[in-house]
């Protein structure tokens, strides 16, 4: 085993000097691709052989083991798994009976290739990153100079450690799970005895478990699972010195209060032209090896709203595949003392992240071991532990309206009215008459003064969409024709023209007022109210729709942001703000159907279905290929519906994407033609007019009603997508969906699936 | 060393497969824009979706990839000056060939002709023609021409036309184009689309006045030096010079005049090609992309720095575009050092297929696409103007005037105008000429009844306080100073014939008159974009300006032995402005009637008004005080240096108000960080 671990390394003595400092990177043997890493910052480009696979696998897979598996001990074990430890650096290793495979957390000897610092972080079981005064250093419990004292517990053991360097504590809990284990650590057990020194010695940032089932290079076949968007893989493939950065995702959204690590620029110094990412909707992750048959879901059950997901493939930083969870307890930030910032002073939060971290794993094995059977395990764990239950997931096509918006007059601002109640009663029934009638509607820009006037505190509509008595009245007749109408809400931003802006707003960490960036003309930026005003004002109007027998609402802004502020000089983080946010809205669910917006996975049980699903991934260069990750999991217990139609520009591949995904159809529609909005912050609604939508809506009505229709109310059970581009989806009623996303028919089950096309295969 | 030679063929066979796979659908990392017709952007579907990108042919990981080129039936070409080869390979980045391994050090530019010649510029001082097979049948090195000047040659850049000229770019040759033939080994015909120099305002004045010894300091002004060519099937040579703005692209013909301005530029071009719908495609070194259509009229730009975001569609420095036979758009970065590819969207095909019938004049079947392509985006500038002229090529002019009036194309609009007023005249004339009529006969009977019964009298009676009272006096004194403005001036001195409330009113009127100029006069003469509206700013404007140059002109009078007072000034001033009361709201009905045919009308009336006011200022200055016609001229100049100074004072106090604003807001931000601590 130790001999394969020696690696030989495809790497010229040229690209050798270029190689990162930090890293040391330098096995020169031979010139054969020449010119293979030039560019810094990568490691050795790694070639493994067949041989070397064929070893790695057999290393994965212990039929008899004994007590020990490389130096670690037997802790705990149930039916299906074993735990396995190593005292010194708490390193675990997860044996399934079954199978015999082996998953490792730590790198068992490495390829000597890396730096002091690095060395010691693969071989330990927790990693960190601390805040020496203001200078942040990579630590783990060898470099920390860790005492550990593991006590045994019935099905795993606690350890006490102190990181004597920093004089820092904590305990870690792991337990074994009917299938798998926990690792916790509880918040009240960490201590930083040189918080308050001259130069405060704190923890930056926790990392758990970070090499759990690691790979070397392109040793082994399978893939990581990130929840980026509805889901993506990174194949454990060599990828050339591809990557010189991990992939890293902020867990449930960026921070507003934390400035961004990267530079914005701008198109012509004035608009910003890029999509931001999909934000991750829930901590969920996973590594899958798929030549041993073994898979680990990791959940990050408390702790996740201060958290990011690090997937770093070979080539990134080390060779090694690795995917992890980054607690951060405490950040440095830049604290400004003038408006101009002229003057400032750089300084580590006063205090560390309040939450418990704690990791949950899941492992998988056999047919189950793959991205498909991580997901089904995610929904039984949001049903069984997360209290989650299955809501109404009949189709609907979701046509969202918009009310009006405002443009510069002679003199102050003049409506734009883009569709009244009025108008809606024709759509419906004109729609009707077609035979569209499960609909869902969200209602955008029905409050008094137009779209932008936020934040709504009471039941109020602009007169120019009918005023407050008319749409009451409309609510009430699509109720009465099985219509979901829901009002739109933004309870989180707050517009500085419509509405006094000066207290109630947070402030950046360095003291700046946070200010969110329309590009616009008309409204050019939005502040963002402290939770608690959110919450005072979110109240405010619920009592309102109450007292007028408004029970549906579309809710956004709170529903997926939460972040770090500094208000009255005191700072809150992201665990504040949640512990804010989630009563208020619990307590508004119980009285109203709310749906929300792109809802963080801790709003899930609250909400009556999920708006802007994603229906793909952000596009990250690290994507080998995209999975419904999401809907695999949530089809059958929880609407979720898509992004809108309007503004996509392949629609026939989105169609199919829609077929596969489960996910329900959005079109964002206005009677009048948009072209009036060109002076207003929506302008970049190009195209709703009704008129022009309407064959499409019935079309995609049809079509996709008579696919969901054949599923409704299963859930998926298996996802494959074949080497032809098709996908397979089955469903627990035993239907199949077939979608042919290539150019070319596809023969499948002894039938033809035309090209860009699909099919619905009969109970089987 | 051996074994594993041995076992590497297998491992590498699967690896050239791990190229990026096609994407199958995902959220384009970057939002798309297209020009409306003020020249700003607006926001527009996705024309182009990142399909995937490689970094590797075959077996060869790219290294310092500098330029594509994409040939009929389907092989790209890649120079790559870092392993010193130019790379062929398919659609896909599988291996196909390699030319020019120990032939070329530093091959920056290539080219493709029909017959598959690979021509290849090498920054290390030739350029190199290679044949299908891939043996040199030609190099050209530096001309040996008097002509070329003492300058280096390192080709980066290269074109060959159907003749088999070259146009070479060159590093740091600001001539332009280097023109070589073939015949005799390479003869140099000459430089080709020189760029002008940039020549400022404050430039020349520093060349007249700086010795020469400080001019040699100066950084040299000579003209830019194009960076990137290509060349279309006609023969037409395109070049980008960064920092040209609307000369950075340029559309050559054989003479080297330049035909297009585009409306839209980066100012960081770094590679243009030409596409298979006589359009052309820009893209800037961070990574936007544009697409003009052949007038050189903005149809998209997309694309972006990637910025640490690591998502594919984004790039970090962008060296080469080029684009196939389907409209994949391939771009060349030699900083993440792969190749990545753009695939053309539905909407992106629909547009094609309108530009190439709307290019071709085929006006009116180009409708039905352009209209496919409106009702997906109503704002698309280019579809709104491509189909106002397509209504007005059918005679349609309302829906021409429609289009044209959203796609600002002002031509246009004219002439649809032109037509429909043509229409309506024809349509109204009679009835216009009766109503008229009408209006002479009626306003004649009742003056005759006036005389002979007096039907108006208790009217006037009533009103007769009011017309003989001071306060209409005053007001109606305006049009006898216009007329009058010596004998006026002398009233206004002597006579008390105006008041702060006269003044105030007419000042009032000359602002409400602006206001409505500025925002309804007609559309072909309107300077400001529509739905746009600043109007405190144009009040403040409009009474700061006249309280100023009033309250300057008095203090300048004062202490030069003037007679008026700041009132009789002011009022002096307010009535100056009567004629533009009276006409301008004439001149601004007119501008909404007319076309750019009658557009002279309103020039002519506009002089009219302003020579006229300036007369009365004049006089005003001179009578009020007393002055004679130099000591008239000489307190405007002195005027209009005291407004110099006055705005520099303003300038200098807000400046200081702001630094002493910053120090305390410091100050206390400091206090309140120290006491936290």
């Amino acid at each position: 085993m130790a001999d394969n671990k020696r690696r030989r390394y495809l790497i010229n003595g040229l690209a050798g000097m270029f190689a990162c400092a930090i890293l040391a990177a330098c096995a020169v043997t031979s010139p054969m691709t020449a010119y293979a890493t030039e560019n810094a910052g990568a490691v050795a480009d790694v070639e493994v052989s067949a041989e070397e696979k064929r070893e790695a696998l057999d290393d994965a897979i212990i039929e008899n083991p004994g007590d020990t598996i490389n130096g670690h001990k037997l802790v705990a074990e149930n039916d299906k798994l074993q735990l396995y430890l190593y005292e010194p650096t708490l390193s675990v290793i997860v044996r399934d009976k079954n199978s015999g495979a082996i998953m490792e957390s730590t790198v068992g000897e490495s390829d000597g290739t890396l730096n002091t610092t690095w060395e010691s972080f693969i071989h330990s079981g927790l990693g960190f990153e601390i805040l020496n005064g203001l200078n942040e250093e990579r630590s783990d419990l060898t470099a920390g100079g860790a005492e550990i004292s593991v006590n045994c517990t019935d099905n795993g053991f606690s350890a006490d450690i102190n990181l004597t360097k920093y004089q820092i504590r904590m305990t870690l809990n792991v337990a074994l799970t009917d299938d798998g284990f926990t690792a916790e650590i509880p918040n009240s057990s960490i201590m930083e005895e040189q918080a308050n020194a001259a130069t405060p010695v704190t923890i930056g940032s926790i990392y758990i478990y970070p090499f759990l089932g690691y790979t070397y290079s392109a040793e082994r076949t399978g893939y990581m699972f990130v929840p980026d968007g509805n889901g993506s893989l990174i194949y454990l493939e060599d990828n050339d010195g591809r990557f010189s950065s991990p992939q890293t995702l902020s867990v449930w959204g960026s921070n507003a209060g934390v400035d961004e690590t990267y530079v914005l620029s701008l198109f012509w110094d004035e608009y910003q032209t890029i999509n931001e990412g999909e934000p991750v909707m829930a901590p969920v992750f996973g590594m899958v090896h798929t030549d041993s048959q073994m898979a680990v879901l990791s959940i990050i059950e408390s702790g996740a709203e201060d958290s990011r997901i690090i997937a770093y493939p070979n080539g990134a930083i080390t060779n090694y595949n690795w995917i992890t969870p980054r607690f951060t307890m405490r950040r440095i930030y830049t604290q400004l003392l003038s408006k101009e910032a002229t003057a400032s002073v750089k300084l580590q939060e006063s205090r560390h992240s309040q939450c418990d971290l704690k990791m949950r794993y899941i492992f998988l094995g056999g047919d189950e071991a793959d991205y498909a059977g991580m997901a089904v395990k995610y929904r039984e764990y949001l049903l069984n532990d997360q209290g989650l239950t299955a809501k109404d997931d009949g189709f609907r096509i979701k046509l969202d309206f918009l009310g009006t918006d405002r443009e510069n007059g002679i003199v102050g601002k003049k409506a734009v009215t883009m569709t009244t109640t009025d108008n809606i009663r024709d759509i419906y029934d004109d729609l009707a008459a077609s035979g569209v009638t499960d609909i869902t509607t969200v209602y955008k820009g029905w409050q008094k003064g137009g779209i932008w006037s936020v934040p709504i505190t009471s039941y109020k509509a602009d007169s120019k969409i009918g005023g407050t008595h008319d749409l009451t009245k409309l609510i009430g007749e699509a109720e009465g024709k099985g219509i979901k109408f829901y009002l739109y809400q933004d309870a989180l931003r707050a517009n500085p023209d419509t509405v006094n802006t000066t207290f109630n707003i947070i402030k950046k960490l360095n003291e700046s007022v946070y200010e969110e960036d329309t590009y616009k003309e008309i409204y050019e930026y939005f502040n963002y109210q402290t939770p608690d005003k959110a919450v005072e004002r979110l109240n405010s109007a619920l009592a309102s729709y109450k007292k007028e027998g408004v029970k549906q609402l579309a809710l956004t802004g709170v529903t997926n942001h939460l972040f770090s502020y500094n208000y009255n000089n005191k700072l809150y983080n992201r665990s504040d703000t949640l512990g804010v946010l989630e009563p208020a809205i619990a307590g508004a669910a119980q009285d109203m159907d709310l749906l929300m917006e792109q809802p963080i996975s801790e709003y899930w049980s609250l909400t009556s279905g999920i708006m802007g699903m994603p229906v793909n991934t952000s596009n990250y260069v690290f994507t080998d290929k995209e999975v419904p990750f999401m809907s695999i999991a949530l089809k059958g217990i929880l609407p979720m519906y898509a992004d809108y139609t309007n503004f996509e520009a392949n629609r026939s591949e989105y169609f199919l994407e829609l077929v596969e995904t489960g996910i329900y159809p959005s079109f964002y529609l206005t009677w009048e033609d948009p072209v009036d909005l060109l002076y207003t912050n929506s302008s970049d609604l190009y195209t709703s007019k009704y008129s022009v939508y309407k064959s499409e809506i019935v079309e995609y009505y049809e079509k996709l009603r008579e696919v969901n229709d054949a599923v409704a109310g299963a859930t998926i059970v298996d996802h494959e997508r074949t080497a032809d581009d098709l996908a397979v989806v089955t469903y627990s009623n035993g239907v199949k969906v077939y979608v042919n996303h290539s150019e070319n028919a596809v023969e499948y089950d002894g039938m033809t699936i035309e090209a860009m096309s699909y099919k619905v295969g009969e109970v089987g | 060393m051996k074994k594993w030679k041995m076992l590497l063929p297998a491992v590498l066979s699967v690896l050239s497969l791990a190229i990026t796979p096609l994407q199958a659908y995902a959220e384009v990392p970057y939002k798309t824009y297209t020009i409306d017709g003020y020249g700003y952007v607006t926001e527009t579907q996705t024309a182009y979706t990142p399909k995937g990108s490689f970094n590797k042919i075959g077996d060869n990981s790219l290294v310092k990839p500098t330029d594509i080129k994409i040939t009929e039936d389907g092989y790209i070409y890649i120079a790559d000056a870092g392993a010193k080869v130019v790379w062929v390979s398919t659609l896909t980045g599988e291996y196909v060939d390699t030319i020019g391994e120990g032939e070329l050090v530093e091959p920056y530019g290539i080219f493709v002709t029909e017959e598959k010649q690979l021509y290849v510029a090498d920054r290390s001082g030739k350029v190199v023609v290679f044949n299908p097979a891939g043996e040199v049948i030609a190099t050209y090195t530096k001309p040996n021409h008097p002509l070329y000047g003492k300058g280096d040659f390192k080709p980066v850049k290269i074109v060959v036309n159907a003749g088999g000229d070259m146009y070479i770019v060159c590093e740091g040759n600001s001539n332009g184009l280097v023109q070589l033939t073939p015949t005799e080994g390479g003869t140099f015909l000459g430089y080709f689309g020189t760029n002008n120099a940039n020549v400022t305002v404050l430039r020349m004045i520093q060349e007249a006045v700086f010795t020469d010894e400080q001019l040699a300091r100066m950084v040299s002004n000579l003209p830019s030096t194009p960076v990137n060519v290509a060349i279309d099937k006609q023969g037409l040579i395109y070049t980008i010079t960064p920092g040209l703005k609307n000369l950075s692209l340029k559309k050559l013909n054989i003479a080297g005049t330049n035909l297009i301005e585009p409306d839209a530029f980066d100012g960081r071009e770094a590679a243009v090609t030409v596409g298979n719908h006589d359009n052309v495609y820009v893209a800037s070194s961070d990574g936007y992309i544009y697409e003009y259509n052949a007038e050189g009229d903005m149809l998209f730009v997309f694309g972006g720095r990637d910025d640490g975001r690591f998502r594919i569609g984004l790039s970090s420095r962008v060296e080469a575009i080029a684009v196939d036979a389907n409209d994949n758009i391939y771009i060349v970065d030699s900083d993440s050092r792969q190749v990545q590819y753009f695939q053309a969207t539905e909407f992106t095909n629909l547009l094609h297929s309108a530009l190439n019938l709307y290019e071709n004049g085929r006006y009116i079947e180009s409708m039905s696409p352009l209209l496919q392509v409106l009702e997906t985006n109503s704002l698309f500038d280019y579809a709104n103007e491509a189909i106002s002229r397509s209504y007005l090529q059918v005679e349609d002019y309302a829906n021409a005037l429609k289009y044209a009036r959203v796609s600002k194309a002002f031509e246009v609009y004219s002439d649809a105008f032109w037509e429909v007023r043509n229409t309506w005249l024809r349509e109204n004339l009679i009835t216009a000429a009766g109503v008229v009529l009408a209006v002479c006969i009626v306003i004649w009977l009742l003056k005759k009844l006036q005389q002979k019964k007096g039907i108006f009298n208790p009217l006037l009676n009533a009103t007769e306080g009011f017309r003989k009272g001071n306060f209409w006096q005053r007001q109606k004194y305006m049009t006898y100073y216009m007329k009058h403005p010596v004998d006026g001036a002398y009233g206004l001195r002597y006579e008390n014939k105006s008041s702060w409330i006269t003044a105030g009113i007419l000042l009032i009127l000359t602002t409400l008159i602006f206001v409505i100029n500025k925002y309804y006069c007609g559309f072909l003469l309107r300077t400001i974009r529509e739905g746009r509206y600043t109007i405190p700013q144009d009040i403040m404007t409009i009474v700061g300006v006249f309280v100023v140059l009033t309250a300057c002109n008095y203090l300048m009078c004062t202490i030069n032995d003037g007679e008026g007072s700041f009132k009789r000034l002011f009022c002096g001033f307010a009535f100056s402005l009567t004629p533009y009361i009276l006409f301008e709201p004439l001149c601004i009905i007119l501008s909404n009637v007319i076309t750019y045919n009658e557009v002279f009308l309103i020039d002519f009336g506009q002089i009219f008004i302003y020579s006229w006011c300036v007369i009365l200022l004049f006089m005003t200055i001179k009578e009020v005080n007393n002055y004679t016609v130099a000591e008239t001229f000489k307190i405007i100049f002195l005027t209009a240096f005291t407004v110099l100074i006055v705005a520099l004072l303003a300038f200098i106090i807000y400046v200081l108000f702001k630094q002493i604003i910053d120090f305390v807001s410091a100050v206390a931000g400091e206090v309140v960080y120290r006491y936290g601590r």
